[in-house]
């Protein structure tokens, strides 16, 4: 950290902001308020959703398996996050969607140890899958900060 | 009833040719329509579609029809008969997408043309699988035009 204070180009500019902001969010998770908001949400579209078919069409419910981790994965939200949409899958599982404007989407469901997710910024587009446990992986986090953040 | 049955007889014509110009092969200008019954799909105050509808349930298939050439009420009236109307709980029709075949095309998907329970019926098929078909759904959803079903506007 301390090379990267003293060095004066733009581009070691922007990546100590990045490790600031990484480093400020670490340990520190979404707002009570907003984390049961989530919360709610994600017991609002399990029980809403438990039978199959609930989208009309051939949907899977919704599972205690996907449910869980999808709790799990709010509680490890990090500070200064914007708040997400919460989503039913078709296949039973429940996601995440930041959407802004007509070309900026993040598209994430988490699973028992795996995470998926898709982001497409204009034309560039992102996807991946990464283990899940204790904390949310950096990868993820990282595309939450820069592009999905309150700041 | 004479104004009901020449209207009736006007909307089988108008049926019978718009069957007529609809070709096996889907040209990439085509308009495909997913239909939305779930609130849960799409946003209102964002105009768009979330990836979740177009993710395939596990049998692989989306759901779509082909609606060029359609007019507007024959749009919202195959969706009123042959998606909403054969749920078993008669879920409302809320919404619809619509985005061009070249856009499914360009996602290394294909439309297979299947005339059930519609002539104008299609799936998407082909996906990938995990995180790869999630951003296949992604820019399907970002691709489309969200249209809200006049009938349910207030939902």
């Amino acid at each position: 950290m301390e090379t990267l204070r003293n060095s004066v180009s733009p581009e070691s500019g922007k990546l100590r902001d990045w490790l600031k902001r990484i480093h400020d969010a670490r340990g520190a998770t979404i707002s009570a308020g907003l984390r049961q908001k989530l919360k709610d949400e994600i017991l609002d579209v399990y029980s809403e959703r438990r039978i199959a078919g609930w989208d009309g069409y051939n949907a899977d419910p919704i599972t205690n398996e996907f449910c869980g981790a999808a709790i799990k994965f709010v509680d490890l939200l990090p500070q200064c996050i914007a708040e997400p949409d919460v989503v039913a899958e078709p296949t039973g599982r429940i996601g995440f969607e930041w959407v802004v404007g007509r070309y900026k989407r993040l598209s994430i469901s988490a699973a028992n140890s795996s995470i998926e997710y898709a982001m497409i910024i204009g034309s560039r587009k992102r996807f991946g899958e990464e283990p899940f446990f204790d904390e949310i992986p950096n990868e993820i986090e990282k595309l939450l900060l820069d592009h999905f953040s309150k700041i | 009833m004479k104004f009901l049955t020449r209207l009736r007889n006007f909307f089988s014509t108008t049926s019978q040719k718009s069957k007529e110009k609809l070709s096996s092969q889907i040209i990439p200008e085509e308009r495909i329509s997913r239909y939305v019954l779930d609130k849960n799909h799409y946003s209102k105050e964002k105009k768009c579609l979330r990836t979740a509808a177009f993710i395939p349930a596990k049998d692989g298939k989306k759901s779509v029809y082909r609606t060029d050439n359609c007019s507007e009420d024959e749009i919202w009236d195959i969706g009123e008969k042959y998606v909403a109307g054969l749920t078993e709980k008669k879920i409302p029709l809320l919404a619809r997408g619509d985005l061009s075949a070249s856009t499914i095309f360009k996602e290394d998907l294909k439309i297979e043309c299947n005339g059930i329970p519609h002539f104008r019926h299609a799936n998407i098929i082909d996906w990938k699988s995990g995180a790869a078909m999630r951003m296949q759904a992604a820019t399907l959803a970002q691709e489309s035009n969200l249209i809200l079903c006049p009938s349910n506007t207030s939902k």
